[in-house]
Formats: structure tokens, sequence, C-alpha cells
């Protein structure tokens, strides 16, 4: 019996080793023909920019010595502000939440932001680490300060805060121009949209509530993004007087607000129009229940105006 | 107890329960007068349609379909804990048992959770899914117990609640993996994880109540073998009861009330636990006495702890769990304190 699991260890080391030599041999291969590549390309650009000093979304003094070629973004919106801003041959690692764009689904994927692999990032030998905020950061990131590899916190929260979140990802990367180009694009989007939404009489505007669970009246109120985005997108959110954040809402009270329109991020349109205690609604009545893009709509990143429009096509679908 | 304290005691406490229910219907984060509480009330149960006339539509929808249906189905899911408290407690002969202890209600959660799970893969959707999934599940999850606590036809104490503790942990493990795998889409979950009566109505009433009053009565129609066990189950069988006929329909009896109560409700803590203990402490060990009365005053305490939780913060709302154990605890504690008795069965 004793043999058998000793051969047993030997087999699946030997088996963990094999395969962990696989995966890394690649990968160092593909870093060196990248670091090359841009080496000969960006040699000029990067005396005058690196080492480059930059302060992050906790106040963290980070200095950047050379331009980063190998990047692991933590955070969905970050990876979609770096693929928009062109430099995706760049990132190596991703969020298993990281679904857009395609391209990104590609990349090696780290976990999540509550749960990292650290062996995953350190094997991909980043140069740099995009993330955003979480409760325990410092602790979760602390390996990477062990092996000195810089980590920097950009984390927008607001309509406002993207396009500073835009330029200064574009400013760590080295590719400024784009990030300039990427947040006149979305000025002038936006405000070609806020003209559209001005147009409707305030007192037409949809009332808007936000279903974030089917079995608890989990829903937002000020301070949070979907919020924002809603009256941005010409609608009324109806809890906004109710609470600050997520927080659960009291049916009576959600009786009471009446609204003209539910919206979801995940499906659940046929669920709660076939309540039978939520007949009354109006929302329901009319059914004007809506399952909506929830990446678009949540993630405060460089698609927006996308989300923006989804919004107002659901509010004046009538 | 004579027949006429006991009458006495039945009579206040169902009188007590009644006023609670009455009085919870009245309030809520919503102020509604009384009077008009009363005739949405009266006008729905005679069908006498002139008396709403003049109130608003959304006054009577939240009265009639929000507020009366969750008062009662507080009432109910509060006696059926307490009544599943009583029984576990006396059946496995252990104090700290409650309906949660033997792993029926992990089986509930489990059920629940894939259920939601599977609504998330395949869209698959349909009337009373997820309670029919947790109902389901409970009862896979007694079978395990039932089946790994046997030895040789006989089911040991013990064992039982050894089994019942390893199938409940393996089902907290599989209820995470879930969460794991379903990652943020998993909306629900943490409902049935941490029970309470929010956006319940009348479907859910309906699909439970049966099984209550069918566990129920199951329960009271053997409250003197549960008298008898109580000895040792030695002395239970020289005193000519079954016993392991008894304890498997007992152990069934009180999974089915819990099975139900969880399915639409989820693990709302401590009432199982304190109810039938602070009743103990009240009325004595007796069975005949202690079913009914736990059964009455679980269902008023569920019912005054949602309406706590309903109107403490509003217009937002907590989880009634938090109540229950806010409440329970130091209660329970008082009542330790006052009696200076020793907590046992």
């Amino acid at each position: 019996m004793r043999k058998w699991l000793i051969v047993l260890f030997v087999l699946v080391f030997a088996l963990a080793a094999v395969s962990c030599g696989r995966q890394a041999a690649p990968e160092n291969a593909g870093q060196n023909e990248v670091a090359q590549n841009n080496e000969q390309n960006n040699e000029q650009v990067e005396q005058d920019t690196y080492p480059l000093a930059v302060t992050d979304a906790l106040d963290r003094e980070i200095t950047l010595e050379t331009k980063p070629q190998r990047i692991v973004s933590l955070l969905p919106s970050l990876t979609e502000i770096l693929f928009a801003l062109d430099a995706g041959d760049r990132v190596v690692g991703v969020t298993s939440w990281c679904n857009y764009p395609e391209e990104a689904t590609q990349k090696d994927s780290v976990g999540d932001l509550f749960n990292l692999s650290a062996e995953t990032i350190l094997a991909l030998q980043p140069d740099l680490v995009l993330t955003g905020r979480s409760q325990t950061l410092e602790e979760q990131l602390s390996f990477l300060e062990n092996n000195g590899i810089p980590y920097i916190v950009i984390d927008p929260q607001t309509l406002a805060e993207i396009e500073t979140a835009i330029l200064q990802v574009a400013e760590i990367i080295d590719s400024k121009e784009a990030g300039q180009r990427l947040v006149e694009q979305i000025q002038s989007d936006r405000a070609a949209f806020a003209e559209k939404v001005a147009q409707i009489p305030q007192e037409e505007r949809a009332r808007v509530f936000v279903m974030l669970d089917t079995e608890v009246l989990f829903t937002i109120g000020d301070g949070e993004y979907l919020s924002e985005m809603i009256e941005a997108a010409g609608g009324i959110n109806v809890a906004k007087d109710s609470g600050q954040g997520y927080f659960q809402i009291s049916e009576e009270t959600f009786f009471t607000l009446n609204p003209d329109v539910i919206i979801a991020t995940f499906p659940m349109r046929e669920q709660v129009l076939a309540r039978d205690s939520w007949q009354e609604i109006a929302a329901v009545k009319n059914g004007r229940v809506y399952d909506v893009d929830g990446d678009l709509v949540t993630r405060p990143g460089p698609r927006i105006v996308q989300g923006l429009e989804e919004l107002y096509n659901v509010f004046t679908d009538r | 107890m004579s027949r006429k304290r006991k009458l006495l005691l039945y009579t206040l406490l169902l009188v007590v329960l009644i006023i609670s229910v009455v009085a919870a219907t009245a309030i809520g984060a919503v102020a509604i007068p009384p009077s008009e509480t009363l005739r949405v009330i009266v006008s729905r149960l005679t069908n006498w349609e002139q008396l709403t006339q003049n109130i608003p539509e959304t006054t009577v929808a939240i009265i009639w379909n929000l507020r009366l249906p969750r008062v009662i189905l507080g009432a109910l899911i509060g006696s059926s804990l307490a009544l599943a408290g009583v029984g576990f407690q006396g059946l496995l002969r252990n104090p700290l048992a409650d309906p949660f202890t033997i792993g029926v209600s992990s089986g509930a959660a489990t059920g629940a959770a894939l259920a939601m799970f599977l609504r998330q893969l395949t869209g698959l959707n349909f009337t009373h899914m997820i309670p029919v999934f947790a109902f389901i599940g409970a009862f896979i999850a007694l079978f395990f117990v039932f089946n790994l606590a046997k030895i040789g036809g006989q089911v040991p104490v013990v064992t039982l609640l050894l089994a019942g503790v390893v199938v409940s942990s393996f089902l907290s493990a599989v209820i995470s993996l879930l969460m794991v795998l379903a990652g943020e889409d998993m909306q629900g979950i943490f409902f049935w994880l941490s029970g309470g009566l929010v956006m319940r109505s009348w479907p859910q009433l309906w699909f439970v109540a049966p099984y209550l009053v069918i566990g129920f009565l199951i329960l009271i129609s053997y409250a003197r073998d549960l008298n008898v066990l109580l000895l040792g189950e030695e002395t239970a069988m020289n005193l000519g009861v079954n016993v392991e006929q008894t304890k498997k329909i007992l152990l069934v009896a009180a999974s089915l009330i819990t099975a139900a109560a969880v399915s639409v409700s989820g693990m709302i803590g401590f009432v199982g636990l304190i109810i039938p203990h602070a009743v103990r402490l009240v009325t004595g060990p007796d069975h005949r006495i202690l079913l009914p009365t736990s059964a009455l005053v679980g269902a008023s305490f569920l019912v005054w702890a949602d309406v706590v939780a309903r109107t403490v913060l509003s217009p937002q709302e907590i989880p009634v769990g938090i109540i229950t154990a806010f409440v329970g605890a130091p209660f329970f504690i008082y009542l330790l304190r006052k009696k200076k008795k020793e907590i046992r069965l």
C-alpha cells in the first residue's frame, strides 16, 4: 500500500513539473520578442518619458523606470481602456470578468479581484499591474511589491472620472495621443447625446427602478454609477431618495414609488412579469421590464455612450 | 398543568397572536391609517367592494398583496421553526439541536442554489421552481443523513447528529462551489443563507401551508412518545414504544416542516433554538403542552421580529435574522438568569 502511495506521489510531481515547464517556456520566448521589437521602435521616446512618476487613486507614489510592455489589468473597465488605446498587444493578463473586447478574452486569466491567482500573475512576468480598488488590496497585492512589480490603482467610479482615468492610463503606457483622441471622441459623443436627452421634458422622463436581485429587493441610490447613468440617459432613479449606494428597499416603499420602468442587469424579465403580487405596478402592468447589458451600463469605461444609448432606448421605448 | 390552566394559556397566546397579526398588518414602511387597513381586509374577505371605494389602489395592493400575506407567512414560518426545534431537540435529546442541525436546511439551501444556477445557465424557469428544488434538496439531504446514520436497521441518535453535521458541512461546500462557478450571476443565494420574508406573498404561503399543518399534526400526535423518549430509548422500549419506528416518523415530520419553511423563507436563525427553550422554562418539558405553546409563541415572535425588520430603517429593510438574533439572545440570557435553572430538556 505504502509503496503505491510513493509511486503515486512521484507521478503527480513529475506531471506537475512537466506541465509547469511547458507553460513557462513560450511565455519567456514571447516576452523576449516583444521586448526586442519595442527596444528598436521606442528607444527615443522612452528616454524622454521614463522614469515616470505617477500618483494613483490611493495617493501612492509610483515611479515607472521603463515603458510598460507586459501589463496585467485587474479591472474590466481598465482592460477596455487599454484596448481602446490600442495597447491590447501589451496586455498579458486580465481578470475572468474582462469580457470585452473579444481579444481580451484570449488573454491569460488571473482570476478576479476577489480571488486572484498570485502564481499566475508572477508567471506572466508583468512589468506593470493596473488595478481597481478593493478592501483588502494591500494584503492581496503585497506579493507584487515583494517581487518588485509596480501596481497602480485607477478606479473610475463616476462619469467624470472616466475621462481622467483614460488620460492617466494613456500617460502611464505612453499613448498620450491616443488617449487625447479617445477622450475627445467620448466628449463629442456625450455632448450630442446630452442634446438628445435635453429634448425630453422633465415630466415625461421615465421613473426607473433598478433590480439587483430576484429574491431580495436590493437597489441603488445616489452615489452609484448606474444611478448617475440613469439620470444622464434621461431617466429618474425612483429609489434615489430612499438610500445611498446599495441598499435593500422596503417592498411597500417600492409600491408607492410605482416605477414606469424596471431594469435589471441580469435576465429576470419573465420572473418579474410573472409576480402575482406586482401586477398593479405600472412597469409590470405595461410590460416595461427590461434586461439591460450589465457590462455596458455598470462599467465606467470607454463604452459609456453605448451604455447611455442602451438606457435611452429602454426609457423611450413605449 | 390542569386542564383549566392549559386552556387559559392557549387562549391567551392565541389572542396575542391574532392581535399581533392585525397590528403587524397595520404597521409598515408606508403609513396607512388602521381604519383603512381594516376596511381593505374586511372588504377583500367579504367581497364587499364599496368598502374600499375611496382608498387608493396602491394602498389596497400594499395591504392585501404585501403586508397581510407576509405577516401570515411570518406567523406560519415562526411556528414551524419553533415546532421543528422542539421536535429535533426532543428527538435528538440534545439542547443544542435546532431545525438546521441535521442538514435538512442545508439541503434546502443547496436545492435553491442549484435552481438559481440552472436558471442562469439554461434559462429554465417555472413557477415555484426555487421552492420545489429547495424542498427536494431537503429530502435528498435527509435521505443521505438517515442512511449514513443507520447501523444495522437502527438509527442511533449520536450517529444521526454526526451524519447531520457532516452532510451539512459538505453541502455548504457545494453551495460555495456553485457560488464560485456562477460568479456574479448568483443573485438571490444570499437570501437563502440568511433567510427572510422579503418579497414573499400569497403563492409562497399556499405553497408551504399544507406541509406545516401535516407536520404539526404528526408531531402533536406523537407528543406522548416524545415525552417517553426523554427517559432514554431503553426505558421507552420497555414502556412499549416502538422506538425506531417513532424516531423515523418524528424525523420525517420535523424535517417536512423545516423543509417547507426553509424552501420559501431561507434559514432564519434563532427561532428554532430559542423559542423551545424559553417556552420549556415556563411550561416544563411535557411535549403535549410544549408543542402547541411553542408554535403559538414562535408565530408571534417572528411576526414582531419582521415588523422591526421592515420598519426600523424604513424605507430600507434589514434581514429578519439580525432581529431574531438581537432580540432572541438577550431574552434567552435573561430567562436563564432569572430562572436560575440549567438549560435542559
